[in-house]
């Protein structure tokens, strides 16, 4: 019986220190594989920052680069400055390229951004697009695309603008063979205004209510209004403008309707109608509303 | 032996007391390694190298008094061996901590490097160049052939190609937009999924007129459209001489419309020449006659008789610019004569020659009419 206990104590005592044992051997690994992680994400990160501090020097050279090509305005194959600014070794020559590159890009944008005409060959040469831009206070609009044969005689041949827009009349009139820019200026300005007015409708329609829009045509041309004056009596006054010169974003003509008679030739409305022949619509027609002309 | 560690060549106190003596204990992965030196007058040793962590450097291990024997020595050995091993427990804690510590340090060196990065990225935009310019980059950078699957020399000849073409595209748009752009500065100011926002500075020219525009452009990707806007334009332009064009442009600054502004210059520019050119050609047709006293692109051409002293006609001829663009050129004559020639003139020709003027102007266009003009009077 003493035996047996002591051969069961013993049993469960060596149990334990195997158990204890194994304990600290788990441990031991748990430990090991911690270190191994971390020794890993370590060197992962180290690997990670030496990248970054490379491509940060890569960037930096190649700003300098930028820097130097935009200050001296000689053609970069001709750049002598340049052989100072590096060692000198391959990377050099391919850091002005590059520098090159990302200023030709930037100045393509540029032409782009300022409403160029972005010309593109097509055809292997046969033929141009062109594309005219329009905008209208900051906001850039619709996009017009034409594409003009390149033969003995110029020809459009494609296109996508309004057909309102008097092309055929502006090819035909205009010098469009002789000076080919000066006819995509008069169509241009045609596109904008159009553009213009059509944002200005656009607007009013958005900011005032309370103005109705009785009438307008595609070409936004004429536009007929309708104000309700404040006061009792509430009457609605009639408002027509006339855009005659199609090239331009103002009225040429506003003419002001009303029952009360007294109204239309009272000073605040000769005031309000000179206003609407100078100032954009849905501005002018801020400014009548902070007057009390209308509702 | 001292468990857990790994003592090679104990025997060396036997053998060879000059060769060196590692001790290593594999058990925390670091090996030290000892020299011991041993100079036979003075007996004494040293660590001499080892790579242990600097927070257990050697130094820090005292050394036994008795350091001139030989039983010493290897008693030393022993004691440092012991010493580690027990320190081997405490260390793996600390480094476990070491490597915690160094890991922040290199993320926050990371994170700093990063932000450079980014701001690098705000003055030039190049994740967006693609193409062979990634190519040339990751060569800048350093990557290996391997990587890039192109070798350095293709990807300089394709780039060389990609910049020719650039070259001759830029040439066909500086031609058929009459806008030459000499230097484009772009960084960008925000950049998101949706928005961007870019500040652009353009230098260049129109013919004679020389301009600086900055603006700031947003683009905000809304749904399938993409809404450009420009929010603060900015024009500086030199030629103060032409009142008209100032208000105009600060029209234009207010209004930020950038399109009008280059069509607008555009156009003036054009309507410049045209005088210019009349100008210089009634100049070189009439030269005894016509005097351009401002120099050929101003608004003045006098005509002068050779005969006639003291009688005088002047051209003013103007380029109105309205604030919405529209540009008309305006022809004026001035007439200028002594008193008696107006006393003699009975009926009128001098006082309403300003007026006949513009009559004959609408029939014959300007050039036909000042030509008239000047043979009129130097006849």
């Amino acid at each position: 019986m003493e035996e047996s206990r002591k051969g069961v104590l013993g049993h469960l005592n060596m149990l334990e220190m195997e158990a204890n044992n194994f304990e600290l051997k788990q441990q031991e690994l748990r430990q090991r594989g911690r270190e191994e992680e971390l020794n890993a994400t370590l060197q992962a990160l180290l690997t990670k920052r030496d990248q970054l501090k490379v491509e940060i020097k890569a960037n930096t050279s190649l700003q300098k680069m930028r820097t130097l090509l935009d200050r001296t305005d000689v053609p970069y194959e001709r750049n002598e400055d340049v052989d100072d600014l590096e060692d000198g070794s391959d990377n050099s020559q391919l850091l002005l390229m590059m520098a090159r590159h990302t200023q030709l890009k930037d100045l393509l944008h540029a032409h782009h951004l300022i409403g160029g005409y972005d010309v593109l060959q097509t055809r292997k040469g046969k033929g141009v697009c062109v594309s005219l831009a329009t905008a209208y206070e900051g906001v850039y609009l619709e996009t017009y695309n034409l594409e003009i044969d390149l033969g003995s005689n110029l020809r459009i041949c494609r296109h996508n603008i309004p057909p309102f827009i008097p092309l055929e009349r502006l090819v035909t009139q205009g010098n469009m063979q002789t000076d080919i820019r000066d006819f995509l200026d008069t169509l241009s300005q045609y596109l904008n205004a159009y553009a213009g007015r059509k944002q200005q409708l656009h607007l009013t329609k958005e900011i005032h209510s309370s103005v109705q829009v009785a009438e307008s045509n595609a070409l936004c041309t004429i536009l007929v209004l309708m104000f309700t004056t404040p006061g009792e009596k509430a009457e609605a006054t009639l408002c027509t403008l006339q855009y005659a010169d199609h090239t331009q974003r103002l009225p040429t003509r506003v003419n002001i309707e009303s029952e009360d008679t007294a109204l239309v030739s009272s000073p605040q409305w000769k005031k309000n109608q000179a206003l609407l022949l100078g100032t954009p619509l849905h501005t002018a027609l801020v400014t009548m509303k902070k007057n009390g002309s209308i509702a | 032996m001292v468990p857990g560690c790994n003592v090679e060549d104990v025997g060396f106190l036997k053998n060879n007391y000059k060769n060196p003596y590692h001790t290593s204990i594999t058990s925390f992965n670091f090996a030290i390694l000892v020299l011991l030196m041993f100079v036979e007058l003075t007996k004494r040793y040293d660590f001499l190298r080892c790579n242990v962590p600097p927070f257990i450097y050697p130094s820090q291990i005292v050394i036994p008094e008795d350091r001139n024997s030989a039983k010493g020595l290897f008693l030393n050995t022993r004691l440092y061996s012991t010493w580690i091993s027990q320190e081997s427990g405490r260390m793996k804690k600390s480094l476990e901590k070491v490597y915690e510590a160094q890991i922040k340090a290199v993320r926050e060196e990371i994170a700093a490097l990063q932000s450079q990065q980014d701001e690098n990225e705000r003055e030039m935009v190049l994740k967006l160049a693609g193409g062979h310019m990634q190519h040339a980059l990751l060569v800048m950078t350093g990557h290996q052939e391997k990587e890039t699957g192109k070798s350095q020399r293709d990807i300089t000849a394709h780039l060389k190609t990609e910049i020719m073409e650039m070259e001759e595209d830029l040439i066909r748009q500086t031609k058929i937009n009459g806008i030459v752009l000499a230097n484009c500065c772009v960084k960008t100011v925000e950049k998101s999924d949706k928005k961007m926002v870019q500040q652009h500075r353009l230098t260049g020219h129109c013919s004679f007129l020389d301009f600086q525009v900055e603006f700031e452009l947003t683009d905000v990707q809304e749904d399938a459209t993409l809404v450009r806007t420009i929010t603060d334009l900015n024009i500086v332009m030199d030629s103060t001489e032409f009142k008209d064009f100032s208000k105009f442009v600060s029209g234009v600054e207010d209004k930020r419309d950038l399109l009008l502004f280059f069509s607008t210059v555009r156009r003036f520019s054009d309507r410049c020449e045209d005088r210019r050119r009349a100008f210089q050609h009634f100049q070189e047709k009439y030269p005894c006659v016509v005097s351009l006293p401002g120099g050929c692109r101003a608004e003045i051409m006098q005509i002068k008789s050779p005969k006639l002293a003291g009688c005088a006609l002047t051209i003013y001829w103007s380029i109105e610019v309205t604030s919405e663009g529209s540009i008309t050129p305006k022809i004026d004559l001035l007439t200028k004569m002594p008193e008696k020639v107006l006393e003699m003139d009975s009926r009128k020709v001098i006082e309403n020659a300003p007026d006949s003027f513009q009559s004959l102007l609408r029939i014959l266009g300007a050039e036909a009419s000042i030509d008239t003009v000047i043979q009129s009077v130097a006849v």
